[in-house]
Parts: structure tokens; C-alpha cells; sequence
């Protein structure tokens, strides 16, 4: 799986989980609180669920806003 | 101009000394011995009254349910527990209002907090006890508070203290997002700011540097220098002070960044022994009969690394007690496994939490169950269950391991 899909399931999960429907087209340049929606614990949800599948703390090295710079992180670690 | 006592960010909403001198003085007021109100005003305003008439009031988080409500306070007439007051005498003006605040020592104010035994316990404080970490100066005056705690919370009390005490003005950021507390911070010209260092983390990554922000105090988790340094540079003209505060106790210890010192004072009621923080019994506020001290000193759960032992100095390590702490929220795990195990089909629940750079702590849990829907289970939860107890991650398993006295393993 590309790690642009990956990131799009686990955030359609967190969607998903909140009774949301899913986020149509999630690209590199969705924004994660103001597209998708999410609040800080969606955001921690995210990068520990991320973690579990990369072994990548999404947040470590400081708190990012768009889905292409999550994919970044787990791509390059 | 008017001084402003209460606004949020837009400027939808602003009200002045003025104006709330006006309200306190109309009466008589409904004031309830428990306040559960989604309105800011309205749980300051009882604030307010309750220590000029030196009543004793209890705060409930306004996202507590019903469910978590109807445990805590299992006699439902609490809701009806309110007095008609009046205040004696209207208050002329801002310098009158401030002048019989501060005299207003013996009111006592009630909070719950998370422990480890299943519901939220009530602790009460003497207002004076509160009052003593508040600095008074007419310079405060001009200052204009950020509201980044909850305000039923005793973090968030104490800034309301602060802030009220000196005529300043609040700005309600409580549960707003990074954008609006962005927007806030400038638009209303904010100046203090105090809050966990996940409210800071939030704030990242750095748009631009705010150099109008003069204070900037941390609580309730944690502090890292990485976190500091990227604070440094977000505001760039602030002081920066590291404050440790229970609920049982209040504000407790001041640090400048992470290391703690003990001021003139209190060094006979803070030790620290096996690498523990203690607190005398002089320095708790009045616990609930069940949970009252056994002896005169308080064992914090707070793992320090020693810095010096005289005088004595440390760093307050991540913490190691039954509870979890979400972005400075505690959670109670026995909580939250009752809440599971309540849910038809679960029968077994264990609650545990895994770490991350965002909030350090998630919720998550193992459930022995069968037939679940786990939409339908979070409906439920969402039901019971503040927002930041919910478990997050549920894994379906067998059975459990136990630890071997029985006890259920968490980690």
C-alpha cells in the first residue's frame, strides 16, 4: 500500500469512528484540522495507530497540518 | 475605556467590569451550591458571588453526562440545591469590586478530580489557600489572560483568580482549535498565558512569532526543554514559568524551565523520598471522608530525578500513577473499564493507554466481548463518558493476562 493510501485509510478509520462519512479524495495538500476535521485527539489517534503499522511517531519532531507532510514522515524514517 | 472582564476571540462576545458590576448588583441571583453551566459568564459570575457572599460552591465540568454525574452526586436533588442571594451592598465601581474580593477569604470551593477508585472525588479548598499563589500589582491590571484550562478545573480557577483579583481581562481559548486560539491570542491582544504543555504543542508548527505574550506558564504534564525552546521562539519577549499544581493541593512549586526548587517557606512540607514527591497534610485541601489522609504527608505519585538534595531541587519525570494523563486530563482506568463492562455484550474491559508526541497519553482498551457493534458501543460511550476518557483504539481479544496477584495487567 502507498503510504498516501495508508494515511488516507487510518484518517477515513478515525472519520469513520466518529460517525463521519468519508473524506472524498484525500490528497497530499489536505489539511488534517481544517479539511478533515480533526482535533488533537483525532491527531493522537492518528499517529498512534500510524505508529503501530510504520513504527513512525508522526508528531516527534513537532506537530505537523497537511496529510502530505505525515506521508513525508513515515516515508522517510 | 471601559476595562474588559470577559471576551472570546471574534468579539462576538465581550463584557466589561462595567457591566458585570451591573449584573452583580441587580439581583438576587439563583446561586447553585453546584454549578454545571456551558456558559463561561455564568460560571464566573457565580464564582464571583460565591466569594463575595463567602459561600462554599462545587464546579462541575460542563461535559460531564449524566451518566458520570448520577455517580458522583448519586442524590439527584443536587440540581436543585440554590439560594436566592443578594449582595448587602452594590458595588460602586471596579476599585470596590477588587477591594472586597480580596477580602473575601473564607468562601470554599469544591472540584473533582480523577483518582484511581473509580469515580471522580470532590476535593474543597478555602479560597484563601487559593488565593496564595496570586500575585496582586496594579500593573496587572492592563493584563489579559488567555482561558486555555477549563474553567471548573482548579488550573483554570487559579487563573480566573489571577485574572479577577487584579481587574484583568479573561479571553475564553478553553477547547478551541489551533487556528482560533491563533486568532485569539492576537486579535484580543493577549499577554498571559497559562496552560499544558500539550496546549503549547498545539500551537505548532511556528507561523510567526508573537512578541505581545509577556507570561508564559505551564501545568499539569511534563515540561521538555525541546518544548521550551520552540516557546522561546514563538514568544520571543516572554518570561517563562514552569508551575506544579494538584487538585488536591493547589499551586504548589514556581520553576523558571524544568527544574523545580522548593521556595522559602515550604522547604519543611516538600520531600521527596524513593524518588517520590511528598506534600505535607498542611498544603492538602479538605478531601472527602473516603479518601481523607491517613498520615501527614501525601504521597503525589509524581517521580522526580534529583537535581540537589539541599537545598533541594528536581525534575518532575513522567508520571507513574494508576490514572493517565491525556494532554493534561486525568483519566481513571477503573472508570473507564466500568463504563465498558456496563455495555451488554462486553464482558471484560481493560483500559490501558499508549504513548505519543502529541498528547503523551491515548486511551485505548482490550474487550473480551461478543456481538458488538462498535458504532453503536461508541454512541454509548459518547453517552457515559467525558470525550478524553473514551478509548480510542479497541482491540477484540480472549482472554486477558493477570498479574500474579490477580490483578489485571495494564501495560
Amino acid at each position: 500500500m502507498s503510504s498516501i493510501a495508508r494515511v488516507a485509510k487510518v484518517a477515513n478509520l478515525i472519520r469513520e469512528n466518529k460517525g463521519q462519512p468519508p473524506y472524498p479524495d484525500i490528497c497530499e495538500a489536505t489539511q488534517l484540522r481544517d479539511q478533515l476535521g480533526f482535533d488533537s485527539l483525532d491527531l493522537a489517534e492518528l499517529t498512534v495507530r500510524l505508529e503501530s503499522e510504520t513504527g513512525v511517531d508522526v508528531f516527534v519532531a513537532g506537530v505537523v497540518l497537511t496529510v502530505g507532510e505525515v506521508v513525508q514522515r513515515i516515508s522517510h524514517d | 475605556m471601559t476595562e474588559c472582564f470577559l471576551q472570546d476571540r471574534a468579539d462576538s462576545y465581550r463584557c466589561s467590569y462595567a457591566e458585570l458590576i451591573a449584573d452583580l448588583n441587580a439581583g438576587p441571583h439563583a446561586l447553585p451550591d453546584y454549578i454545571y453551566s456551558s456558559s463561561t459568564y455564568e460560571v464566573f459570575k457565580c464564582c464571583i458571588l460565591a466569594l463575595l457572599l463567602e459561600r462554599t460552591i462545587t464546579l462541575l465540568d460542563s461535559d460531564f453526562t449524566q451518566s458520570e454525574l448520577s455517580q458522583m452526586l448519586p442524590d439527584p436533588r443536587w440540581r436543585e440545591q440554590s439560594r436566592q442571594v443578594q449582595l448587602n451592598q452594590p458595588i460602586r465601581d471596579l476599585d470596590e469590586l477588587l477591594q472586597r474580593l480580596r477580602a473575601a477569604s473564607a468562601a470554599r470551593i469544591g472540584f473533582y478530580t480523577s483518582g484511581s477508585t473509580g469515580t471522580p472525588r470532590r476535593v474543597e479548598h478555602r479560597l484563601a489557600r487559593l488565593m496564595a499563589s496570586v500575585q496582586f500589582a496594579p500593573k496587572h491590571r492592563s493584563a489579559v489572560w488567555a482561558m486555555a484550562y477549563n474553567p471548573t478545573h482548579i488550573a483554570g480557577f487559579q487563573v480566573f483568580l489571577q485574572a479577577v483579583l487584579n481587574g484583568s481581562t479573561l479571553v475564553n481559548v478553553f477547547g478551541q482549535g489551533r487556528a482560533q486560539v491563533l486568532a485569539a491570542l492576537q486579535h484580543c491582544a493577549v499577554t498571559h498565558i497559562s496552560a499544558t504543555p500539550t496546549f503549547y504543542r498545539l500551537l505548532l508548527p511556528l507561523d510567526q512569532p508573537l512578541p505581545g505574550i509577556q507570561r508564559v506558564s505551564f501545568g499539569g504534564e511534563a515540561l521538555n526543554d525541546q518544548l521550551l525552546e520552540q516557546m522561546r521562539l514563538l514568544f520571543p519577549a516572554a518570561q517563562f514559568r514552569n508551575i506544579y499544581a494538584l487538585t488536591e493541593a493547589g499551586t504548589v512549586l514556581v520553576a523558571q524551565g524544568e527544574v523545580f526548587g522548593i521556595q522559602p517557606g515550604l522547604e519543611s512540607q516538600v520531600r521527596v523520598e524513593g524518588g517520590e514527591l511528598y506534600l505535607h497534610a498542611d498544603l492538602m485541601g479538605q478531601l472527602s471522608a473516603a479518601t481523607a489522609l491517613a498520615q501527614d504527608w501525601y504521597a503525589t505519585g509524581d517521580r522526580v530525578e534529583l537535581v540537589s538534595e539541599s537545598p533541594l531541587r528536581f525534575k518532575l519525570l513522567e508520571r507513574t500513577h494508576a490514572w493517565i494523563n491525556v494532554g493534561g486530563y486525568k483519566v481513571d482506568p477503573s472508570e473507564v473499564e466500568a463504563a465498558l463492562c456496563a455495555y451488554p455484550g462486553v464482558s471484560a474491559a481493560r483500559v490501558y493507554s499508549k504513548p505519543n508526541a502529541l498528547l503523551g497519553q491515548l486511551i485505548c482498551c482490550d474487550l473480551v466481548a461478543s456481538g458488538i457493534d462498535e458504532r453503536a458501543l461508541r454512541e454509548y460511550l459518547n453517552q457515559h463518558l467525558q470525550s478524553f476518557k473514551i478509548p480510542r483504539i479497541i482491540h477484540y481479544v480472549d482472554t486477558f493476562e493477570q498479574t500474579r496477584t490477580g490483578k489485571l495487567k495494564r501495560t
